[in-house]
């Protein structure tokens, strides 16, 4: 049982995220759906992974990193970006220096995402 | 300056005036004034010819009759003296009334070798005249000599230039004994010719104005008939462009026509450009739905909803497969609008060749099984390294196995292998399907195509853009792509990736 955070302003994008993260992989899910929601989620509790849209309508996953960095909240917390598109020019140092990990593009099988909770779970755990 | 601006518009002006000129107008007045024109130059030549023809006549007669009398006194008129003998003998010889009978003769006289006159027609009103100028000079007496033959001298006489004709008489022993004189008005005869002239002139307007007439009917009656798949086509053009224009645009101006089907020409490429960009943003959009319909698939097949009666698990299995295609499917589309827009990075590294084959294989098998397909390996034991992006390869060998997978129909084998080549390693998918039409071979790489009468043995039909990609990806890999087999033999896709260069020592 593990506490993930979806951030993504597509709600069937959300839904089945949280069907398949807590219906059929246990975990608790807590959804936002704007930049600001979810820095006041990480704000209200510990999470043990993060799935963030690329883009949102008040901002970016980057602001969402660059927030809570500024709050001392969340810095080593597993973070995966599920986007679209792939930005040209995706810096994997300057994100994996807010634990973002990697970018998953949509659309991505299924059994990509359940290994990449599990891997980042396990890791956590250790 | 201002007088240069007011010519430009004066200009202007007129350009404008004679754009709005119909075609028909136009046609009409440019053939009319051709005709017309060639009309009055070819009178014009006629005419002259004709008055040449008609003077060189009169002096040809002139001429033979001189040579007649000539011929008539030779030897006869002796002595040269005005004498009853020599008065009847020109009598007799009738030759002297022709003188008296001809309009155009002005004078005609005899003279001895000496210049005396001898003899004088009746009714000569230039009698004093010629009584002046009796002595003939020394030239004329000195080519008398020589000649004998006729030669023709100008006078200007009041009522116009008279021509003298001249000869010489011999003797019988050839001795000169005298000249003939005959005046002839050239001027009469060019002024008769001049009124018969004038008399044409007047009728030839006449003439020029009815055929000009006459033709300019025709050929209005022409444009017209001409001028109307213009005008269709001109409406055609603006209809394709959804242009109303302008209404005082000439309906019938080529120059106009040539413009819109440049527009037309434009709005084809445009439209071919953004039938990728359309397929594109659709593809786009349709990424998190098919997310969603995958997400929902897998919870379902892995118990999300509870356990499943077996067919219930055999339809989802269906829907999966087509979900997975439609992602191929959008996924392949992303990358040609990525690769059009140059928003395509490939990480060029060396590819262990066998490997990579094998990996593509691999990710088959299962649907071989299912398929109930062969899937056999034919990788050279020391095929060399290739350079390329591993993951972008292996994409084109993915697709390339789906499609043979597609097309082959059961109990069929699908084989993918590498050759080493001098400077590449070539890689082949090859199937045991229908195969490709010679013909066609090089079309099935062309966006949206689509061979004709071969229908796939499962699966969907496809848009036509798997082999496109693959193209294009082996293309910007420094490769190059063709298709093999005759119809009935299978298909076969070769594609090359640059050779990895081994260095030595």
């Amino acid at each position: 049982m593990a506490r993930i955070l979806v951030l993504d302003d597509d709600i069937p994008t959300r839904q089945f995220l949280r069907d398949i993260l807590e219906k059929l992989l246990k975990h608790t899910v807590s959804e936002a759906g704007r930049v600001s929601a979810a820095v006041e989620l990480a704000k209200g509790g510990t999470f043990d992974l993060m799935l963030l849209d690329l883009r949102l309508p008040d901002g970016t996953a980057l602001d969402l990193c660059k927030a809570l960095d500024g709050l001392k909240i969340a810095g080593d917390v597993p973070k995966w970006v599920v986007t679209g598109e792939k930005p040209l020019d995706w810096d994997a140092a300057l994100w994996a220096g807010f634990g973002v990990r990697g970018c998953l593009v949509k659309p991505f099988p299924i059994d990509t995402l359940v290994s990449i909770v599990n891997e980042c779970l396990g890791k956590s755990k250790t | 300056m201002p007088g240069k601006i007011q010519d430009l518009t004066r200009a202007r002006t007129l350009l404008a005036a004679w754009e709005s000129v119909s075609l028909r107008t136009k046609v009409t007045l440019f053939l009319t004034v051709y005709i017309a024109g060639t009309i009055a130059v070819v009178s014009g030549v006629v005419l002259h010819l004709e008055n040449q023809r008609v003077l060189v006549e009169a002096r040809g007669e002139a001429d033979a009759i001189l040579r007649d009398f000539a011929k008539t006194l030779y030897g006869r008129w002796n002595p040269l003296k005005p004498s009853p003998e020599n008065r009847k003998s020109l009598e007799e010889s009738g030759i002297r009334d022709q003188f008296y009978n001809k309009p155009n003769i002005a004078y005609s006289a005899f003279q001895d070798s000496k210049g005396r006159l001898l003899y004088i027609p009746r009714r000569i009103p230039t009698f004093g005249w010629i009584l002046d100028r009796t002595t003939i000079d020394a030239v004329t007496r000195r080519k008398l000599a020589i000649t004998g033959s006729a030669t023709r001298t100008f006078y200007d006489e009041p009522e116009g230039a008279v021509v003298e004709y001249l000869i010489q008489i011999r003797g019988k022993n050839e001795k000169p004994m005298g000249v003939v004189r005959l005046g002839l008005r050239e001027a009469r005869i060019r002024h008769t010719l001049d009124e018969s002239t004038r008399q044409t002139l007047w009728k030839l307007p006449l003439l020029i104005v009815s055929i000009t007439l006459v033709s300019a009917l025709i050929v209005f009656l022409l444009a017209a008939y001409l001028e109307s798949p213009i005008r269709a086509l001109h409406l055609r053009a603006r209809q394709l462009l959804g242009d109303k224009g302008d209404s005082r645009d000439r309906k019938d101006s080529l120059a106009q026509l040539h413009q819109e089907f440049e527009g037309i020409e434009k709005m084809v490429q445009g439209l071919k450009q953004n039938r990728t960009e359309l397929v594109g943003t659709i593809s786009h959009d349709l990424r998190s739905p098919i997310q969603s319909i995958m997400g929902y698939i897998y919870f379902l097949r892995h118990g999300g909803a509870g356990p499943l009666a077996p067919e219930v698990e055999r339809y989802l299995g269906l829907i999966d497969e087509n979900a997975e295609h439609f992602g191929t499917f959008i996924d392949n589309v992303l990358d040609l609008v990525r690769l059009d827009r140059n928003r395509l990075q490939l990480q060029m590294v060396p590819i262990a060749v066998p490997e990579l084959v094998q990996k593509s294989v691999d990710l088959f098998r299962p649907k071989a099984v299912k398929d109930k397909l062969k899937l056999a390996v034919a990788v050279e034991p020391d095929a060399a390294s290739a350079v390329g992006d591993a993951g972008r390869v292996l994409q084109v060998l993915a697709n390339l196995i789906a499609n043979a997978m597609k097309f082959t129909p059961s109990g069929g084998t699908i084989t993918v292998g590498a050759v080493n080549r001098e400077d590449s390693v070539e890689l082949f998918v090859s199937d045991s399907g229908p195969g490709i039409p010679k013909e066609k071979q090089a079309l099935v790489f062309q966006e949206f195509y689509q061979v004709p009468d071969t229908d796939p043995a499962r699966g969907p039909k496809g848009l036509g853009i798997g082999l496109t990609l693959c193209q294009r990806l082996i293309e910007a890999q420094g490769g190059r792509i063709w298709a093999e087999g005759e119809p009935g033999k299978g298909a076969t896709i070769r594609f090359t990736l640059p050779r990895q260069k081994v260095s030595v020592g």
